[in-house]
């Protein structure tokens, strides 16, 4: 069905209330403004009131994992929760962060490693997303290990793009101030090791200058 | 305004490089449409598909190339450019076969292309400064040079004079998400999605809704931020 049809349906009297209730979930189809070109660029520029949680942030703590567990020990010192919420996504200005079972390319991740503009940021990927009692969110994510030796990427650092070896590390905890951006990554197989390539998606920050 | 930036005075965009036997040679393997073969094309396509992408990206259609997926729009063309095309192109180009003519033009090709997507990632970030549009300068002056010695016969287009410029808007309005065009564009769009009673002048039931939209969109143009050379 083409989009202003349904859009026009929507804007019937006699449409039913069935499909008048589910409104929102064809908003993004139907509505021009944010449909096809440039869909990042508006939900960049959309007026957004912070940080979004979920709709299961409202239900109650649950214990953690242990390796989540282990992961916050380091974080937090011997003050670590032993429960939490656990989460399947968290928005950050209008990108949607989920954990790697519900969505592997929304969990991947830039995480910068340190606050200054040219700062490196590393490829990691969401496990866990949790809140704590005193309402934090943390992402636990695991880093990529190793960097590929004969990456080609360097030369071209515009591209901000890396190689590295498909072994992830342990769980670490990070804050959403700390994620960066997302990248898009492909798997190959490079002088017979199996890598991914991965490319940033920042489009502000650009550390090659 | 004098911004302390000439265009280099290499690129001359209307004088075609004198013949040579390499130019020849070189014409008569990147004649224009014809660059990838046909294992080339198929290593894009299942890369297309199997790259790892949040969900907030445009699509690219993962039969590149076929007339069934209709035109790419101008984002689908710029994150094929700046995300697919890196990785398959280093991928496939980036060795030399020793003794290969056509793998060490391919070579060739990638660093030219990998200039454009260079020029093209600088210019569409959200900041901006004069180091950046210095440096998107650098990167569309060597890709044309790279376009003008790997393909001689090839006719360069207003565009492309044009896209040498650019840098010095960059400089004088800032990152060019807050005054390119494409805003009007998507309008354009909005407006002949809309269903009219093609009787021209006359009031419709979606005239009334026309003009709302229209109120909307400049009230909602108004809310955005604004943006700054940094």
């Amino acid at each position: 069905m083409r989009s202003a049809n349904l859009r026009g349906l929507l804007l019937k009297a006699e449409c039913p209330p069935a499909i008048k209730n589910c409104s929102s979930i064809f908003e993004k189809l139907v509505d021009p403004d944010i449909r096809s070109t440039l869909l990042s660029d508006i939900t960049e520029f959309a007026i957004t009131n912070g940080d979004e949680l979920p709709e299961e942030a409202l239900g109650g703590l649950s214990p953690l994992k242990e390796p989540v567990y282990r992961a916050l020990c380091t974080f937090f010192g011997n003050s670590a929760p032993r429960a939490a919420k656990s989460l399947s996504y968290f928005t950050i200005n209008a990108r949607t962060f989920s954990i790697m079972s519900r969505h592997k390319g929304n969990s991947s991740v830039l995480i910068r490693q340190a606050a200054t503009p040219k700062a490196e940021s590393l490829p990691a990927h969401i496990e866990e997303i949790i809140q704590t009692s005193s309402k934090d969110v943390l992402f636990a994510v695991r880093y990529y290990k190793k960097r590929v030796a004969s990456d080609p990427f360097p030369q071209y650092p515009v591209l901000r793009s890396s190689m590295w070896l498909l072994d992830l590390g342990q769980l670490v905890i990070v804050r959403p101030k700390d994620i960066e951006c997302h990248f898009a990554s492909l798997a190959i197989n490079r002088d017979g090791l199996a890598c991914v390539a991965v490319i940033s998606l920042a489009r502000v920050r650009a550390p090659f200058i | 305004m004098h911004l302390g930036l000439k265009l280099p005075a290499c690129i001359d965009l209307q004088q075609c490089p004198q013949r040579t036997a390499q130019n020849e040679n070189s014409t008569s393997a990147f004649k224009r449409g014809h660059i990838l073969n046909e294992d080339e094309v198929d290593a894009l396509r299942a890369d297309i598909q199997n790259m790892t992408t949040p969900s907030w990206l445009t699509s690219i259609p993962g039969n590149l190339g076929q007339p069934s997926h209709g035109k790419l729009k101008a984002d689908q063309w710029r994150t094929l450019g700046t995300v697919y095309l890196p990785i398959s192109l280093i991928r496939l180009w980036e060795k030399v076969v020793p003794n290969s003519d056509r793998s060490s033009r391919c070579h060739k090709m990638l660093i030219t292309t990998l200039h454009l997507i260079s020029a093209v990632i600088i210019a569409s970030l959200r900041s901006t400064s004069r180091e950046k549009a210095k440096l998107y300068l650098h990167h569309m002056s060597e890709y044309l040079k790279g376009i003008r010695e790997l393909i001689p016969d090839y006719k360069f287009r207003p565009n492309h004079h044009m896209a040498l410029h650019l840098w010095e808007y960059l400089c004088l309005y800032g990152p060019v998400h807050s005054w390119w065009t494409f805003p009007f564009e998507r309008l354009i769009g909005l407006l002949q999605r809309l269903p009219t009673n093609f009787k021209p002048g006359k009031c419709g039931p979606y005239r009334a809704l026309h003009h709302i939209l229209i109120i909307f969109i400049v009230k909602d143009n108004l809310k955005k931020p604004s943006h700054t050379l940094l």
